[in-house]
């Protein structure tokens, strides 16, 4: 059995088919992370115990012939922003280099509950904080279609375990775009969901008003199990919507025909890379050819999205990060004979330079004096965004953009550059702003052999319809990623 | 760090080319959603949402909660001295 290339489907019936064990599924993913992972370095934490555990109770309901649920089996990587009970958690960080979290992310239960099998954790950039993995308090990740470039970030773990073969799927949190954009450096699928369909219960916050759970897998189908399995309200998260969930995979294979496809002229503009513009080109005319209507149409403030991002998520960041004190968990630093000096020494030591750069911006941009111009400004500014949006979606069902200006980058070729490396996500932090789905799917290869993703956005809660239209341009592309 | 800080800062300032004087800010996205229904428009109905019954819960027992700290005296957390003479 060549594992890399399982899908969940796969992976389940070779478990209920009886070619394989859940248990011999996980012993072979563990001996190819074991010889594949130490190039590319997507793990910061395996966690074997919990693995076999749950590998064990599959085979068990698999030997009494009973029905297996969804995910039963499959072999699955968290990023490492999410807690998982008795297992390390560090959100990237050295602040939280040892911290034990003590219960369970939502998703982590949820998956475990569809018979998913957690393999470990992926590294990121730290606190979701970067769009290269670069920003890791631990150590870089690279991509596993190329060494020398990232992988994207901040979910750049997830996205290289899933391209690599070290799990069948995983999750991510996208906050300006750290699913979709790791999704399409990698060359695999990448969704994130409408804010509020997933529960952020045990995410550790980076910006709570756009930070979105969300999973990455080889297929459309995948992506699309995968949100089954985690979507929904939940008591613990008071931002989750109240809204029937969909039987995504029901519109897997449903047709186009007929569909209206928006195409953002403001995203096809300077800086876009001539050969992201032909692939991302070519798989509209796919989506021409299968029936669907493809329509100009214009996203008037996309220009503002980026500096609106930084000001948001910076604030709501520097917000959250004030709970890590030395106090309750996670680093403290030396011997301070004050309390102010035990803050200062424990965040000095425990952060790393980008976190401390975000902090310092947000809090700024939330202090007296100058809230109204920036803070309140922006948030004003992101309304005019969610509304462009609206207005789009008053003509179209759904909307096609690449989903970077660029292929993968090489490692340090923007880290001195903070400004540069924000401009990564210049495709992906307006739907983060606006609380939109939106999917990454491969839609071609640069003339080096390196992934494209084309990005296609959809309504609030319409994940259905966005899944429709990445299937059947993934059926019409598949030709031209082998 | 400073150059940094400062150029994101001038790329921020950008947003100044929108007259935003009529936009209502939006911090959260479920605020949209009632924007575009038409609901009305106060503050408790806009977050109408979030509320629940206000009924007690099992929390983190006690020396869970206190597993990851760096210093306690196990019953609390450890600091240094807060108010100085």
């Amino acid at each position: 059995m060549n594992i890399e290339l399982l899908t969940i489907d796969s992976a389940r019936t070779s478990v209920l088919e009886k070619e394989t064990t859940a248990t011999a599924l996980v012993d072979a993913f563990y001996a190819r992370i074991a010889t594949e992972d130490g190039a590319i370095g997507a793990y910061l934490t395996l966690c074997k115990e919990r693995a076999y555990r749950q590998a064990a109770r599959i085979d068990a309901l698999a030997d009494k012939g009973d029905a297996l649920p969804p995910l039963a089996g499959v072999p699955v990587a968290i990023k490492d922003v999410f807690t998982t009970k008795d297992v390390r958690t560090t959100a990237g960080s050295k602040i939280l280099e040892n911290f034990i979290a003590p219960y369970d992310a939502t998703v982590v239960a949820k998956l475990e509950e569809a018979g998913a099998i957690i393999l470990g954790k992926t590294n990121c950039d730290e606190f979701a904080m970067g769009s290269s993995n670069e920003n890791s308090g631990f150590h870089p990740v690279r991509n596993p279609r190329d060494h020398s470039r990232v992988p994207g970030g901040s979910s750049g773990g997830s996205a290289a375990a899933v391209a690599a073969g070290t799990a069948v799927a995983s999750l991510g949190s996208d906050t300006g775009g750290s699913i979709r954009q790791p999704a399409a450096f990698c060359g695999v699928v990448g969704l994130m969901p409408t804010y509020g369909r997933v529960s952020r219960y045990g995410l550790i916050a980076f910006a709570s008003s756009l930070d979105h759970p969300g999973p990455f897998g080889k297929t459309v189908k995948d992506v699309a199990i995968m949100l089954q399995a985690i979507a929904g309200r939940d008591p613990l998260d008071s931002t989750t919507a109240d809204v029937p969930v969909p039987n995504f995979c029901g519109h897997i294979g449903q047709p186009v025909d007929g569909m209206k496809i928006g195409v953002p002229l403001e995203y096809f503009e300077d800086g876009l890379d001539a050969e992201v513009r032909a692939a991302v080109e070519f798989g509209m005319q796919e989506l021409v050819n299968a029936g669907a209507e493809v329509i100009p149409i214009s996203l008037p403030h996309t220009a503002y999205a980026i500096p609106t991002y930084y000001v948001i998520a910076t604030a709501e960041a520097s917000s959250n990060l004030a709970r890590f004190d030395g106090v309750r968990y996670g680093l403290r630093s030396g011997e301070a004979k004050t309390l102010s000096e035990m803050y200062r020494r424990t965040r000095d030591a425990g952060f790393g330079a980008e976190v401390k750069r975000r902090i310092m911006l947000g809090t700024y941009v939330l202090s007296a004096g100058y809230y109204d111009a920036y803070y309140l400004k922006a948030q004003r500014v992101r309304s005019l965004l969610a509304r462009d949006f609206d207005q789009a979606f008053t003509t179209v069902d759904a909307i096609i953009t690449p989903t970077t200006p660029t292929v993968a980058f090489k490692l340090g070729e923007k880290t001195d550059d903070p400004l540069a490396m924000y401009l990564a996500d210049i495709y992906t932090v307006t739907a983060d702003l606006a609380g939109i789905p939106a999917i990454s799917i491969p839609c071609g290869k640069s003339k080096e052999g390196l992934p494209i993703g084309m990005q296609i956005l959809g309504k609030h809660f319409d994940e259905a319809s966005i899944l429709r239209v990445a299937h059947v341009a993934e059926h019409a592309l598949a030709s031209r990623l082998v | 760090m400073l150059k940094d800080l400062n150029s994101i800062l001038g790329y921020i300032d950008r947003l100044n080319q929108l007259d935003t004087s009529d936009v209502q800010p939006m911090a959260q996205v479920a605020s949209r959603y009632d924007e575009r229904s038409d609901k009305h428009k106060d503050d408790l109905n806009l977050f109408a949402y979030v509320m629940r019954a206000d009924e007690p819960r099992p929390s983190l027992p006690h020396v869970e909660a206190l597993r990851n700290a760096p210093a306690t005296d196990g019953a609390f957390f450890k600091v240094p001295k807060v108010i100085e003479r």
